[in-house]
């Protein structure tokens, strides 16, 4: 987990931090129509019959009881809790962002926040020279010319192998080794599924990757590379060894990537428009990088969102 | 790089449509091919117990047939006088000409029955009980082995389409015999070998005694009806050559590499389905393929049966040497590869969509369409220059457009009416409009429409400009450019005042009956008067309005016999009325005096009229480049609409599919398979994991909770209803509970079926329900679940053997999609239960391993 974050904070900023979270917490109260549950209260189930017991309940004397904190969801006669703080569940295509931790035969093995690690095969792996065919010995011997141990690579969640072990594809142009960048660790609840995951944020010259995990990656912009380019592999490596990724970019890597810890440690959910937000807001306040972290962005972030949950309270009213 | 390994027959146009398709995505590819059989085929037709040489490899050879056509038509000749007396005998009289037909045949082999033979297995299959026709089938038969063993050209695989008959056939041969007792020895160890690994109830089987004693005798029999250990066992022996004679349908063409000496074609109609039809090119190539084995023979030989009549040349060369059909996408969109796509981010449906073979066409000439839209684009527009400054053309030209809309449908209108019938006689003057932009014509009726002439005849005046100095033989099509041309007038305000002068004339038209003929050529072109005049046909939209006056015409003499004095009469009559000022008489008002009530008409009679005043106050009104920058501006306007179009065409909604996407989603969010934002939800996942039913109503029925209070053989039994696939099944006969479940089950599909017409797609509930949902087995797999044994099982339906293995085995599949299913709700009863069920049906003969893995 990410390195707790520990801000001074004076009398006033106190009072003015309390204040948000109770607005925040008022509006979350007045919003939120799920019923919230803790381990061992009964979800009341209407005595109607036929309910399906998902994940999170358990039937105790002939009742429906939580065997979790969540807020309670039904689908048809499905009734689960949804736990609000859990860790990280892969599903079927998810993309995640991982460190290398082990190779092993035909095999990398990640470390994905997830219970178990993660297994990501030579052959759910495109080749660096394009092909399509059957590896070989050769290409398990070179494994490390792909990925090395602690390395950071992005990859999609393929599923469960009947074993129970959890495998990974990066048969993608998107796939791959993450460079130049900060791995960002945030508790995973605070990443929703997306339609996208991946960010261009061109205003900035930086790639975002909001892994599911938790893990996110604040890196220099690449440009996806043709698969068909394979000749001059040996020049482009020395071409990106010479340039250097300019002052410019790195400071906005490093503003998002303080933007996310901001929004982490605030607790709030993390999504690309919320990160941009408070970056631009940093900006356009003018607090230095190193700032972002401090007493007062902290206290004015977290009204910042207040007033963002108003308005859009209000919008729903009409 | 990629290999593609393609092993069907495959046409030059359809290879490159092939290899086009799969270089859109990957951007080398190399073919390399064969296009000659190893082994030659030689096609024959067997009729009348000889053999008539019609093909050699892919040439057709007409001597054949026409040798054999003459050997039909002897007979035919021959027989119809002697059996006349034979006919009367016979009896039926519904199926006399058929009759004739067999008798004719009949003859002259050693037929001696009376009842048709027909062409389609299905009918012959009906009245099999038949004795008649069942020694005609077998002596047909025999004929044709005979003739084979003679030629030794066994062994032989005979095409039949469809089950039953392929086992009707073979049963035929009961007197057959083609073994050697050492064969039969073979034949019987194999047999003994293969069946030890049933247990002893099983190897009892009906099915496994009747084609074991076949076999015997070198007869096989191969099709989906048979147990699967069965058709393992029949393969193999055929593969050693023991088997002389295989009774096969069209499967065993397709999956089986089992050539053999010949190959035969019972008919060459099929069921496919829906109805009956020739075979098509490709299949007969498939099937005829299996001729001629490698290394063995010299040469193949394909055989068509002909029973009454021998097959038409057009149809023989159809499947012989024919185009094979064009290759034709078996894209389908279905809700799972949908789901499949969202939860990836990597691929979106669309670009799947753009890939498949459906939208390859379209796809193919994107990169012309996008060098055509950049070329419209580049067109230089001329900007227009008002000479009043401030250009307002833009507004004008809109209601110019919307005014003639307005008055299109007011005419429309004004024809249909009643009254406007009553004016449209002849005689009556109006004004037409013009093939020219801007003039209207004044001219007379003088024919209205008949049954025979669709249009009305009207004398016009044309002006003096050139194009009405063309020649007489002008052609017709111009009438059509009319319509192209519009540019409103104010033609409809009149003043009020002048109305009142008018003249009445009311002469009746001419009441001598004329014959109706017309002997001047459209348009008769002349000039009478000092004016030149047309005489030409109209349709009533042409019509721009009515005027009041009347004037008498001579309607035959002007149409039959042209007579320059009848026209000049007209042409003055006509003169009258143009008054100072204004070019025509007063119009009628539609509203007033042509008594229109329709109410939206009379609306848009009105706007139309507000809309002209508008027009009027604009200053372009006045200008006189009016007309100029009118067109220009309607020739941007067209541009416009070409790129706009063009655009279309590139678009993501162009693509044929798109409409089916967007509803298929529509309804996955209905039913919170996913939310708003397309992100798959639970239900959505679970709906992934369901490949062998339909993923919605298996999703609903789990979401439901169908099966809580379902015993795992219960639960089981209704599952089937989703992997079992035969229509018309005998009723099974359901415990009350099972029948309450099924009932719930259908009016789930029901709801779904609604559901997806909702939104558009192609859906009828009730045939959506029927197609996925088929209850015929549940009560055997309720039976089997229940630890009863295959013979039993067996007796309780008229399903084949081979199909009630089939649905076990893939009920097995469902059980463990259902078990997933259930891990992903997070409900382990249910995970539970699907376990036990899956136990309960996995035992015996249905789950037997197959020879081929485990070797005999």
């Amino acid at each position: 987990m990410m390195r707790e974050l520990h801000v001074s904070l004076n009398q006033t900023q106190k009072v003015r931090l309390q204040a948000a979270f109770q607005h925040l917490s008022d509006i979350g109260s007045q919003a939120s129509s799920g019923l919230l549950v803790s381990v061992s209260d009964t979800i009341p189930v209407n005595n109607e019959d036929g309910i399906l017991k998902g994940h999170g309940t358990s039937e105790h004397d002939g009742q429906v009881v939580a065997t979790l904190c969540g807020v309670v969801e039904r689908v048809n006669k499905l009734v689960y809790v949804r736990a609000l703080r859990a860790r990280y569940k892969p599903e079927v295509g998810d993309i995640i962002v991982g460190r290398v931790i082990e190779i092993a035969p035909k095999r990398w093995k990640l470390e994905i926040n997830f219970s178990q690690d993660a297994v990501l095969m030579l052959q759910s792996m495109n080749l660096p020279d394009g092909i399509q065919r059957r590896r070989t010995v050769v290409d398990e011997l070179n494994m490390r010319t792909i990925f090395e141990e602690n390395d950071v690579i992005c990859a999609e969640v393929r599923g469960f192998q009947h074993d129970g072990s959890l495998h990974l594809q990066a048969r993608s142009q998107k796939y791959g080794k993450l460079e130049r960048g900060q791995l960002l660790r945030v508790p995973a609840y605070l990443v929703k599924r997306r339609k996208q995951h991946f960010h261009d944020l061109e205003q900035y010259g930086v790639d975002l990757i909001l892994g599911c995990n938790g893990f996110i990656w604040v890196g220099e912009h690449v440009v996806p590379a043709d698969n068909e380019m394979v000749e001059d592999q040996e020049s482009t490596l020395k071409d990106k060894e010479q340039s250097y990724t300019p002052l410019e970019i790195r400071q906005n890597i490093c503003r998002i990537a303080n933007s996310v810890r901001l929004i982490s440690a605030l607790g709030f959910a993390i999504s690309v428009d919320a990160i941009i937000d408070t970056a631009e807001a940093s900006k356009s306040s003018n607090i230095d990088i190193k700032d972002m972290l401090g007493a007062e962005f902290y206290v004015q972030t977290a009204e910042r969102e207040v007033q963002k949950r108003i308005s859009l309270l209000k919008k729903k009213r009409g | 790089m990629l290999t593609l390994f393609c092993f069907q027959p495959l046409s030059q146009t359809q290879l490159n449509l092939l290899t086009g398709l799969v270089a859109q995505s990957k951007k080398k590819i190399r073919v390399l091919g064969t296009s000659k059989r190893p082994v030659p085929l030689e096609h024959c037709l067997f009729y009348s117990g000889e053999l008539y040489r019609v093909g050699d490899n892919e040439v057709f050879l007409p001597q054949g047939l026409r040798a054999a056509k003459e050997v039909h038509k002897k007979k035919n000749s021959g027989m119809l006088a002697s059996n006349s007396g034979a006919l009367l005998g016979g009896g039926h009289g519904a199926n006399q000409p058929r009759q004739r037909e067999n008798f004719s045949r009949g003859k002259g082999q050693m037929h001696s029955g009376s009842q048709s033979t027909s062409n389609f297995p299905g009918t012959s299959g009906a009245n099999s009980s038949n004795w008649g026709q069942r020694k005609s089938e077998s002596s047909l038969w025999f004929l044709l082995l005979h003739k084979l063993l003679k030629k030794s050209l066994l062994p032989v695989v005979i095409f039949c389409f469809s089950k039953n008959r392929c086992d009707k056939s073979a049963d035929n041969l009961k007197s057959a015999d083609l073994t050697s007792s050492s064969e039969k020895s073979e034949i019987r160890i194999f047999c003994d070998k293969a069946f030890s690994r049933l247990k002893g109830s099983d190897r009892n089987l009906p099915q496994i005694v009747r084609v074991q004693s076949l076999l015997r005798r070198g007869i096989g029999v191969h099709h989906a009806g048979l147990l699967p250990i069965v058709k393992e066992v029949v393969e193999m022996l055929f593969c050693r050559g023991v088997i002389k004679v295989l009774f096969s349908t069209e499967t065993f063409a397709m999956g089986v590499n089992a050539p053999a000496r010949t190959a035969v074609f019972d008919s060459l109609r099929k069921y496919d389905g829906k109805d009956f039809r020739q075979l098509l090119p490709g299949e007969y190539i498939q099937m005829a393929g299996r001729a001629g084995r490698r290394g063995l023979d010299d040469i193949g030989t394909v055989i068509l049966m002909c029973r009454d009549d021998i097959p038409e040349e057009s149809d023989l060369k159809h499947v012989m040497v024919g185009k094979p059909t064009k290759l034709e996408s078996q894209f389908r969109l279905t809700y799972t590869m949908i789901l499949h796509l969202l939860r990836v981010e990597e691929l979106k449906v669309e670009d799947m969509l753009k890939r498949s073979f459906a939208e390859f066409h379209a796809q193919k000439n994107l990169p012309e369409t996008k060098k055509l839209l950049l070329l419209k684009l580049s067109e230089s527009t001329k900007s227009i220059e008002c000479i009043k400054g401030e250009p307002a053309i833009e507004e004008y030209f809109e209601m110019a457009v919307q005014a003639e809309a307005y008055r299109d449908h007011i005419s429309e209108a004004v024809m249909q009416s009643q009254s406007a019938h009553h004016f449209l006689s002849p005689g009556k003057v109006v004004v037409v409009k013009s093939q020219s932009d801007d003039d209207h014509l004044l001219g007379v009726i003088i024919k209205t429409p008949s049954s025979t002439h669709k249009k009305y005849v009207v004398l016009v005046l044309t002006t003096d400009m050139a194009s009405s100095v063309q020649s007489p033989s002008a052609p017709m099509n111009k009438l059509k450019e009319k319509e192209n041309s519009n540019t409103p007038q104010g033609y409809f305000i009149q003043p009020k005042g002048k109305r009142g002068m008018d003249e009445e004339y009311f002469t009746s038209v001419s009441s001598r009956k004329g014959t109706g003929a017309i002997n001047i050529k459209f348009p008769y072109r002349g000039n009478a008067a000092g004016m030149n005049y047309e005489v030409r046909e109209i349709e009533s939209k042409e019509f721009m309005g009515f005027c009041h006056p009347k004037i008498k015409i001579d309607q035959i003499s002007i149409l039959e016999n042209p007579n320059n004095a009848v026209y000049s009469k007209t042409v003055q009559q006509l003169l009258e009325h143009r008054l100072d000022g204004t070019k025509y008489p007063p119009l009628l008002d539609p509203v007033k005096d042509l008594k229109l009530k329709d109410m939206i008409a009379v609306e848009s009679y009105q706007k139309h009229n507000k809309l002209l005043q508008k027009m009027a106050e604009n200053k372009c009104h006045g200008c006189i480049k009016l007309k100029e920058h009118l067109l220009l501006l309607k020739e941007q306007n067209k541009l416009m609409e070409e790129v706009n179009a063009l655009k279309f065409q590139m678009s993501d909604e162009a693509l044929q599919q798109m409409p089916d996407f967007q509803g298929r989603i529509d309804v996955l969010k209905e039913i919170h398979c996913i939310d708003s934002d397309l992100v798959v939800q639970i239900k959505g996942r679970v709906a992934c994991e369901m490949n062998s039913g339909d993923e919605l109503i298996c999703t609903e029925c789990l979401f439901e909770n169908q099966f809580d209070d379902l015993e795992p053989e219960e639960a089981v039994a209704i599952m089937s209803a989703f992997v079992f696939q035969q229509k018309n099944t005998s009723e099974p006969t359901l415990t009350p509970k099972l029948a309450q479940a099924k009932k719930r089950l259908w009016d789930t599909a029901i709801k779904l079926g609604e559901l997806q017409a909702q939104f558009k797609l192609a859906v009828y509930p009730d045939e959506y329900a029927k197609e996925n949902l088929k209850f015929g087995l549940v009560e055997v797999v309720y039976e089997w679940a229940k630890g009863t044994s295959f013979a039993d099982i067996c007796a309780l339906t008229d399903v084949p053997e081979g199909l009630i293995v089939r649905t076990i085995v893939r009920l097995d599949e469902t059980c463990r999609e259902f078990k997933n299913a259930a891990s992903i709700m997070g409900n382990s009863a249910l995970h539970k239960k699907m376990e036990t069920a899956s136990d309960a049906i996995k035992r015996d003969i249905v789950f037997a391993a197959s020879l081929y893995v485990t070797g005999v």
